[in-house]
């Protein structure tokens, strides 16, 4: 058989194989339990082992869809989706993406020169806006949970509470979510999360300390929710990637087999551990993605000949962004799992007790 | 008659409000210093108990029965003196826990004006303002570590309190009237059921002053309850020899009717809205004690948060504890209705008295008690007991939907275990029956088959599908490559996905 077919589908082999598997494992371990797609991890990683990028996006994207039906059927089990608070972004987010795809691929197309390669400016709009938005997003996150904020403190409720005394009608009432909204913020917020995640690829990262800071919904119910969106978003970029021919369907069952795996253990990880363990998990992967972004700058600044130095250096900073990206998916999945099996552990220590009892009542 | 209850740290303020208020009420006058004295005439060393638990130093189980000994005489004091006269009125630290619970009870802080208090305690021992401030500093300080060791709660939590008198800007005369004009109202007026309570409550204190204070039970950690003068006593394996004297101590207790004696490794403590003893829920949880040689705490909780736009809830059975509900308004009908609203009382309550005389006759009653507001309260009664190796929760939230409901009494689990590392769990996860049957055997093996079957035509035959999907079929069957991807990907999905959920489900990770 030659490889790769149609030029774009390369040879799997047995290594490569279980290397796709645990990088849906880990993808999928951060879905259930942060809402993230796991896609900053899953194609990065995928690219590593020589598969062609806009098929790495195409596959990851399209086993998302599936990924996410499972992932907020298991969450709806638990009461967290908030099916209506989904549909009220959804229309917006769309709209975002549109406009974002727009703005990228300007820049994308009139970003480079003779000297540098096509597509350094739309990386460098890219990683911008994701250093950017992003570093906000964790810094906050991790100022909540600062020693001192009391056992029971949520997220901060600061913005929520702005909004609140702001009251403008009309105000929608989510019943999962048990927070009232007013639809002009729900809009706005759904086009913002939108357009960031056309431009930065990234869902979760948003959406969920979107849900959780300015609509003030619990940690639990955002990542659910976001889980229900990402079902529809995927099915959309899947849809778009397979009329254009970029959807390997081995590699998405393959990610199937850990992912599928780990979204049901990361949604019990939910369950188990304390909202404030789960903002802590977050907001260390958001941060060390954000470094390892902020490593590739440089390199894209190089590119468009604002800076000068040595390109033998773009293998080292580039190497260096993908560890650290490594560093995060594996480290997150990591501590989650440790919370998951120890909470797992001591349920099945009581359940042994109960389990005695069940059998001497029924003698 | 109502028992006005002050609360203050300092003694020169709520001195003078109590003797206000009581010449306003005619009526007599019982102190904190009065509470004391009695106790240390009894045996209780109460001084050193006070330095004991500011220093740490004495072992935690004798400082729990000295404690335990000291409310008992502190409740029976004031039991004593309120039977003698219609009105009574007691000043102390934090004297609004002893007769927690009770409807006709109004308890009162005040809020002492600092600067008069300075003023008094330099005149008093002679010291510089610096000084004056850092003595009033520390004595606040050791005097909220007391209440926080002889009750479990935070002195200054308003939501213990009725009323909360500022004496910064009101004059003592007026929050004394303000005090006298409350008492009168007809929400603190005794009724039947309020004063079967306070029966209880007396009953409990003087069977546990006779337990103390004999030697033949003196050094027995035993926990007492009452409930409708049946008196139970709970206690641990390691203090059986002492226990079997516990008959004998109690006999000719005045007021009692039954006595009933368990015995407790520990205690469960069984959190909800509302308790059937019919359910199966109280079947698996008796089940438990029995093995576990365990009591059974009710706590009713009635979820309420001051973020709430609805008032608190009017909880109108007899076992009502916190005091920050905003009363109904009502006719006033002279005290003729009142063995109606017993009646009413009793269907009210959430089912915790039903419960409770059921568990009395299994004999696993471990006491009763209810909360309103949330986990910080829950989790208060959890930290001051220190006894439970499980907590269960129950139906809560009853008012949300399933999906509301469902998350927040998970969240409720998860606040619970880190604030106080016992056990929680669902209520739903005792009466969970086993996970694997046939069905979910057969479905299993179905989803297996389905999904091995789709990984199998994929990967022995690669090349037809990925031309198939992007290479020169694709351009010619690009609609039906699209659709056939949209498909295949979730059917798989759902699947495997079903596969992997029911083994998970199955190693009980639920």
């Amino acid at each position: 058989m030659d490889w790769p077919v149609a030029g774009i589908f390369i040879h799997l082999n047995g290594i490569t194989a279980l290397q796709v598997i645990c990088l849906g494992f880990v993808g999928g371990t951060l879905s259930g339990f942060i809402g993230s797609g796991g896609a900053f991890f899953m194609t990065p990683g995928m690219m590593n082992l020589g598969i062609q990028g806009v098929v790495a996006v195409g596959s990851n994207i399209t086993h998302k869809f599936g990924k996410a039906m499972v992932g907020s059927r298991k969450h709806g089990k638990m009461g967290n989706v908030d099916r209506k608070l989904a549909a009220f972004l959804l229309l917006t987010a769309f709209a975002g993406i549109r406009l974002a795809v727009m703005v990228t691929s300007f820049l994308f197309e009139g970003g480079g020169d003779s000297h540098n390669p096509t597509g350094a400016g739309a990386n460098l709009y890219i990683s911008l806006v994701f250093v950017g938005v992003l570093s906000i997003v964790s810094l906050s996150m991790l100022r909540d949970l600062r020693p001192g904020s009391s056992d029971v403190a949520g997220p901060s409720r600061a913005i929520v509470d702005f909004f609140g005394r702001l009251h403008l009608p009309p105000m929608i009432h989510f019943k999962v979510a048990d927070v009232s909204v007013s639809l002009w913020i729900l809009l706005l917020v759904g086009l913002a999360t939108g357009y960031l995640a056309g431009t930065i690829g990234v869902g979760g990262f948003i959406g969920v300390p979107a849900m959780i800071y300015i609509f003030g919904i619990p940690t639990a119910v955002a990542a659910g929710t976001e889980l229900y969106l990402a079902m529809f978003l995927g099915a959309f970029g899947a849809l778009n990637y397979a009329a254009e021919g970029f959807v390997d369907i081995r590699l998405t069952l393959l990610l199937y087999i850990g992912s599928l795996v780990g979204v049901y253990l990361g949604a019990y990880g939910v369950k188990v551990v304390s909202e404030k363990y789960i903002r802590m998990v977050t907001a260390m992967i958001i941060l060390l993605c954000v470094i390892s972004r902020g490593i590739a700058i440089p390199v894209y600044l190089r590119q468009l000949g604002i800076v000068t130095f040595n390109p033998g250096w773009d293998t080292y900073l580039n190497g260096a962004s993908q560890v650290l990206l490594y560093v995060s998916g594996l480290g997150g999945t990591f501590l989650i799992l440790i919370q998951v099996f120890r909470a797992y552990r001591q349920r099945q220590k009581l359940q042994r007790t109960m389990a005695v009892v069940r059998v001497a009542s029924e003698v | 008659m109502a028992i006005v209850i002050i609360s203050s740290a300092d003694e020169t303020t709520r001195r003078e409000i109590a003797e206000s208020l009581a010449r306003k009420l005619d009526c007599p006058v019982l102190s904190r210093e009065d509470v004391v004295e009695r106790a240390t005439q009894e045996g209780v060393p109460v001084g050193r108990l006070e330095i004991a638990v500011l220093k740490q130093s004495v072992p935690k189980e004798r400082l729990a029965r000295h404690k335990a000994q000291y409310l008992a005489v502190a409740t029976t004091a004031i039991c004593e003196a309120a039977k003698t006269h219609p009105n009574l009125v007691y000043h102390g630290r934090a004297g609004n826990m002893v007769l927690e619970g009770i409807s006709h009870v109004l308890r009162v802080r005040v809020v002492a004006n600092a600067s008069r208090r300075l003023a008094g305690i330099e005149r008093r021992l002679k010291l510089s303002s610096e000084k004056a401030l850092e003595y009033m500093t520390k004595l606040d300080e050791d005097i909220s570590n007391w209440v926080r060791f002889a009750h479990g709660v935070e002195m200054n939590d308003p939501h213990q309190y009725d009323l909360m008198l500022n004496l910064d800007q009101i004059s003592l005369e007026s929050a004394s009237a303000t005090a006298c004009a409350m008492a009168q109202l007809p929400d603190i007026q005794p009724t039947p059921a309020s004063r079967r309570i306070m029966e209880d409550r007396c009953l409990a204190a003087r069977a546990r002053q006779r337990l103390g204070s004999d030697e033949r039970t003196a050094r027995a950690d035993l926990s007492v309850s009452v409930r409708d003068g049946r008196v139970t006593v709970t206690y641990m394996p390691a203090q059986a020899r002492w226990a079997e004297a516990v008959p004998d101590v109690l006999a000719g207790l005045e007021g009692a009717r039954e006595l009933v004696s368990t015995m407790a490794v520990s205690n469960l403590l069984w959190i909800a809205e509302t308790f059937d003893h019919d359910s199966t829920a109280f079947a698996e949880i008796t089940d438990l004690a029995r093995r576990w040689g365990a009591a059974v705490e009710l706590a009713r909780l009635i979820p309420w948060s001051p973020d709430d736009e609805e008032p608190p809830p009017v909880d109108t059975s007899d076992e009502a504890a916190a005091r920050q509900y905003i009363p109904k308004a009502h006719d006033l009908t002279g005290g003729i209705e009142e063995d109606v609203k017993e009646a009413a009382h009793r269907t009210s309550d959430g089912g915790l008295g039903a419960t409770s005389e059921a568990l009395i006759d299994s004999g696993l009653f471990g006491g009763s008690r209810v909360a309103t507001g949330g986990a910080e309260q829950i989790a208060g009664i959890i930290k001051a007991q220190n006894t439970y190796s499980l907590v269960v929760v129950g139906d809560v939230f009853v008012s949300k939907g399933e999906a509301s409901r469902t998350r927040l009494t998970r969240e409720l689990c998860a606040t619970l275990h880190d604030q106080t590392r016992v056990s929680v769990l669902a209520a739903k996860e005792l009466r969970r029956s086993f996970l694997f049957d046939k069905r979910q055997f057969l479905r299993l093996v179905a989803s297996l088959a389905g999904a091995a079957a789709v990984y199998a035509l994929v990967f022995t035959h690669q090349r037809p599908i990925l031309e198939f999907l992007g290479g020169p079929a694709w351009k010619a069957w690009r609609p039906v490559a699209t659709v056939s991807v949209l498909v295949t990907v979730p059917l798989v999905a759902y699947l495997y996905g079903t596969v992997s959920g029911l083994i998970l489900s199955w190693l009980r990770f639920e």
